[in-house]
């Protein structure tokens, strides 16, 4: 009985990271914040967030896997024919010469976007389970930088653009990693919705 | 109220407002993450002002040069960014011509010119609200990342049309500088504290 209403709600001070607007708002608060001053979002909605971005997160980085290494595409033109994968086409931009180019590429289309999954599903079961695990901030500022960076989305479209472009001359088939390429795409577009920095971290509380 | 009326500054990592220690100087550490925390990014406007000039260098090259050259048994030709889209026009593939030419053309131009405007603006008073220019920059750093879609167009390409001498697909030169120009736009907009626009005086 005097166990009850012991969990007092503490108040979050946080700013508006585009106007500099103070905001203080219930660290239970599960509503979405937007700035009164210059309209941006200073927190996302919070319900089921953590559970949606933990589902999402995890099964487009395990999709990830087999995508990379499946053919995306296969093209023949009169008797020969090459298929091609995201690493190896990568591959073949560092044997032309343009090893800077297949290196932002490898880490813009591969290295982040994994990263980004991988810590957001981190810090997002972080949220769920209501305790910081360990390396929580460390997970935190990483998915945060990831976040930034990623460019798996604008790789899939790319890869569209080459079918349109390589239609003409050649025949074309698409394979099983495109597929995959478009899930990965999705989920994590989801996660990306859902992920929210400052919302998660208060969910993990402030504790180990 | 702003943070800076309430004495105090924001913690960008972990979003947590910090109060400001009276002692000036030196670097503040935030107690929640173990971040380096500034009122404003340090520098930002020298930062934006050389990485939005540097954009506008490299995206020289990066049109003059060709990006991709396709070597057949008979003959070899070199496309650059926009001769990539006249040949998607001509074949009559509108809708993609359209989409390579606002991702690779319209969108970098458009992202360097805002943050040159949004600099400027905070020199010289305009017209538009201050609302109204945060909307642009997010809007910016929306679409910033969608100019590098020639990219990995180039890199399928060049990936998947590989055949010896009957036909191949080869990078070129103007790639690297393209992909150069992206980044350093993207990194002129994330160098760029829009506080700074709501930071002038006698303004709402
Ligand atoms: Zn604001
Ligand atoms: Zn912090």
């Amino acid at each position: 009985m005097f166990m009850e209403n012991l969990t007092v709600t503490a108040k979050v001070f946080t700013a508006c990271a585009a106007c500099g607007e103070a905001v203080v708002f219930e660290s239970n608060s599960e509503e979405k914040i937007i700035c009164t001053r210059c309209g941006s979002t200073v927190k996302k909605h919070g319900r089921n967030s953590a559970l949606f971005v933990t589902a999402f997160s995890i099964s487009a980085f395990m999709l990830f896997v087999p995508a990379l290494l499946y053919p995306v595409l296969d093209i023949s033109v009169s008797s020969l024919s090459s298929s091609a994968t995201v690493l190896g086409s990568i591959k073949a931009l560092y044997e032309e010469g343009l090893g800077a180019v297949g290196l932002l590429v490898l880490l813009t289309s591969v290295i982040v976007p994994m990263g980004f999954l991988l810590t957001c599903f981190y810090v997002a079961v972080s949220a769920l389970l209501r305790r910081r695990l360990p390396m929580f901030i460390p997970a935190m500022r990483l998915a945060n930088f990831f976040q930034e960076w990623h460019m798996a989305d604008v790789f899939l479209v790319g890869i569209l653009v080459s079918i349109v472009k390589l239609i003409d001359m050649s025949e074309l088939t698409f394979d099983y990693g495109i597929y995959l390429l478009m899930l990965v795409c999705t989920f994590t577009a989801i996660t990306e919705v859902y992920y929210d920095t400052l919302l998660f971290r208060i969910k993990a509380g402030n504790y180990d | 109220m702003t943070d800076i009326e309430m004495n105090a500054a924001l913690c960008l990592s972990c979003r947590q407002l910090i109060d400001m220690p009276d002692t000036d100087g030196g670097e503040i550490i935030c107690p929640v993450c173990g971040s380096p925390v500034h009122q404003r990014r340090k520098n930002s406007l020298q930062k934006t002002l050389a990485l939005t000039l540097t954009a506008l260098l490299l995206y020289i090259p990066a049109n003059v040069l060709p990006v991709m050259t396709i070597e057949t048994f008979a003959d070899t030709s070199a496309n650059t960014i926009l001769g990539g889209v006249g040949e998607l026009f001509n074949n009559k593939m509108y809708f993609i011509a359209a989409v390579v030419f606002v991702a690779s053309f319209v969108v970098p131009l458009f992202k360097i010119g805002s943050i040159l405007y949004l600099l400027t603006a905070l020199r010289v008073r305009d017209k538009l609200p201050n609302a109204a220019k945060t909307r642009l920059f997010h809007l910016i750093e929306l679409i910033g990342k969608w100019s590098m879609l020639d990219i990995y167009v180039i890199t399928i390409m060049a990936g998947l049309v590989n055949m010896g001498f009957l036909i191949q697909i080869k990078g070129g030169a103007g790639a690297t500088f393209f992909a150069a120009t992206v980044i350093a736009t993207m990194l002129a907009s994330k160098s760029f504290d829009t506080r700074l626009i709501w930071d002038k005086k006698g303004e709402k």
